[in-house]
């Protein structure tokens, strides 16, 4: 054994501390007065809710930083890269939208995702017998993600009988509970597959998925069901480490592609625009042609808030928001927050790989990789890299369904570094302690 | 007017969401960076113990080899195991063993065959599928014996036989001491560190320490706080 140096104090504590954010958040609070203020004299008028944007978003963003930080040990960076992509949502919004209801929506389910994240987080720090809280989850999810089924409730959208509407005295709420049994799904494979499962956990846990990839099959959610897929696939391998058997679940996803090609006209449609969206640019190919020549348009630096023609993009507040930011804001900014993107699942990657058991491990890779394979399937369907897929923007896109669900997962990853943080801690007073109190 | 000023703040958020971004990046790798200094100085965060080979004739590993324990992991001979022992008796994934509460749970895989010694005397054999180990156990692998220290051992779940008055302890612990020693694992004869002399091959050369150094009073305060004999017992 090399003979151990025992660090001086100073290094040590230099080598424990975690660079602090203050330039990004005060970058972030720049971003977002600049932006709303200028968008507040778009239009001859002023615009009075752009003013109480500019001047609430810095205000809580402080405020949400300040409260979960001293809550909770949590991972500050990535707060602030979350923080990041709400403020260039709620920036977007308000400039593309038609009406001002979008982005004040947006506002009160970002509000409430915060919340919720604060849920997540508490949820996160349990010391629960997760394998048996699993169960319960499981028959909690069951009904949810059946629940567009109710006669009453489901409401078909865009092809897809994937959303639930709720009216409540004149007060009605839309909204997709697939979004909602994402966390779900995640932590329910984390507790089945977690810890060397054998073969009866490890076959109920898939079951599990392949009963919600069914249901949504039937309700011709495509996006959500490659979403759902995939994620599970990926926490089979990483928890088990049979790359034969996960490979053969890939293999068997492809055909059943290959055979939903064949058999549903909607595929066929999808992957036809995809590959020659210019032999049909009015109808099939309008989406892409509209949302390729926005991003043409748009060039380095954007055509400018407030300048460009976003508009003329269908769905530009949802599936298509990528192709308006780079219109809006131009290619260096959407590249910017491509890499935001990368950098929170790479913090994420830290994160399951400094958990301390190897439920919550899986929870955080699970929760990291549906982040960027839900940002990859958007942002390769805006560009023509792949076929065009149903599903938003985490965190960007308009959606308060999308929001939520997103902010409980993010939630659910902040509290496992949080509890990193304290094992950390924990582990280096046990370590003085064992040196006999030299260190 | 608004158009120009629109054109001009392109550039301002460009410039924004790039250095937002280098900061970002360079707060990631800083932080990896540091997390791997901290891990090459005190290699031991987070583990929780060791397994210490004892004996193993007729395979390659040797005597004393140690293998740290993180939360979780598997046993076997094979090369994706977590503590890898090259021996004919051992297959190539024989057992997984996870932290508990009170120890270490190993269960073996399907029908691979071991045992645990515990340290007072008795011999376990997995039922239910899983035999749980206390700190000091020695888990029985067909002709490997391997013996588990775990660094901050809890009250052992086994009944501890109140040490007989023959055995004589050389050396002379205040009352405040041995009350702490009171619910630890006996040490068998063979393996107490202070009984034997000169067992010099057994233990870290390097360690500058004197072994029979005076406890410092802060660590001891905080002794009663946490039940940890770890300090105690000085295994390394």
């Amino acid at each position: 054994m090399a003979k151990r140096r025992k660090p001086d104090a100073q290094a040590l504590k230099h080598a424990l501390t975690r660079a602090n954010p203050h330039f990004l958040v005060i970058a972030l609070m720049a971003f977002q007065v600049t932006a709303m203020l200028l968008l507040a004299f778009k239009t001859d008028t002023v615009d009075w809710q752009a003013i109480g944007f500019a001047i609430a978003m810095p205000i809580v963003s402080q405020v949400v930083l300040r409260v979960f930080i001293r809550l909770w040990p949590v991972d500050r960076t990535l707060l602030v890269l979350i923080l990041f992509l709400c403020s260039v949502s709620l920036i977007t919004l308000k400039d593309i939208a038609r009406s001002p209801v979008t982005p004040g929506e947006q506002g009160v389910f970002m509000l409430l995702g915060f919340i919720v994240m604060g849920f997540g987080i508490a949820v996160a720090r349990l010391r629960l017998n997760w394998r048996k809280a699993s169960i319960a989850l499981m028959c909690l999810a069951v009904p949810v993600i059946l629940s567009p089924f109710v006669p009453g409730l489901g409401n078909r959208q865009y092809g897809a009988l994937n959303w639930i509407q709720v009216s409540l005295g004149g007060f009605s709420v839309t909204a997709q509970p697939s979004e909602f049994v994402k966390p779900m799904l995640v932590i329910c494979l984390a507790a089945m597959l977690g810890n060397h499962p054998g073969i009866r956990r490890a076959i109920l846990a898939l079951a599990f998925a392949a009963g919600l990839c069914g249901v949504l099959l039937i309700q011709s959610d495509l996006g959500a069901l490659l979403i759902y897929f995939l994620t599970t696939v990926a926490m089979f391998y990483v928890a088990t480490s049979r790359l034969g058997l996960s490979l053969a679940g890939i293999g068997a996803g492809a055909a059943c592609a290959v055979i939903a090609y064949k058999t549903m006209p909607y595929v066929q449609r999808r992957l036809q625009s995809f590959l020659d969206p210019w032999s049909d640019p009015m109808a099939t190919g309008y989406q892409i042609v509209q949302a390729l020549i926005a991003i043409g348009s748009g060039g380095l630096f954007g055509m400018g808030l407030g300048l460009g023609m976003p508009r003329n993009i269908p769905l530009y507040h949802s599936d298509f928001i990528f192709a308006a930011i780079c219109e809006e804001f131009g290619l260096i900014f959407a590249v910017c927050l491509l890499i935001v993107y990368a950098l929170i699942f790479m913090r994420a990657l830290t994160i399951a790989m400094n958990a301390r058991t190897s439920f919550h491990s899986l929870v955080a890779f699970g929760i990291a990789f549906m982040f960027a394979l839900q940002a990859l399937i958007i942002v390769g369907g805006n560009i023509r890299l792949i076929p065009l897929t149903g599903v938003t923007l985490p965190l960007v896109s308009a959606g308060g369904s999308s929001i939520i669900g997103t902010m409980a997962s993010l939630g659910l990853l902040i509290g496992i570094s949080s509890l990193n943080a304290e094992a950390e801690v924990t582990d280096l007073r046990r370590m003085e302690w064992r040196e006999g109190g030299g260190l | 007017m608004y158009e120009r000023l629109a054109l001009w703040m392109r550039y301002f958020f460009a410039l924004l969401a790039v250095l937002f971004v280098v900061r970002a990046w360079v707060i990631t790798v800083r932080d990896n960076r540091r997390a791997r200094v901290l891990r090459a100085w005190l290699p031991e965060t987070g583990t929780i113990g060791e397994w210490l080979v004892l004996g193993a004739p007729g395979g390659q590993e040797r005597k004393n080899a140690r293998c740290p324990i993180l939360n979780e992991g598997t046993i076997g001979s094979s090369r994706r195991c977590d503590v890898r022992l090259v021996h004919p008796d051992v297959l190539r994934e024989h057992a997984y063993f996870a932290a508990t509460e009170t120890g270490l749970r190993v269960r073996p895989v399907g029908e691979a065959p071991l045992c645990v010694e515990s340290q007072v005397g008795g011999v376990y054999h997995p039922a239910d599928g899983y035999v749980d180990m206390a700190d000091g156990d020695v888990l029985v692998l067909g002709g490997l014996r391997m013996m588990l220290t775990l660094f901050d051992a809890p009250r052992p779940a086994r009944e501890v036989p109140p040490p007989s008055p023959q055995r004589a302890r050389t050396r002379r612990a205040p009352a405040e001491e041995e009350e702490l020693f009171a619910g630890e694992e006996d040490y068998g004869a063979g393996s107490d560190p202070f009984l034997e002399g000169g067992n010099g091959e057994e233990w870290d050369d390097d360690l500058e320490d004197d072994l029979d150094a005076p406890f410092p009073q802060k660590a001891r305060d905080t002794e009663k706080l946490w039940p940890n004999d770890a300090n105690q017992t000085r295994k390394r």
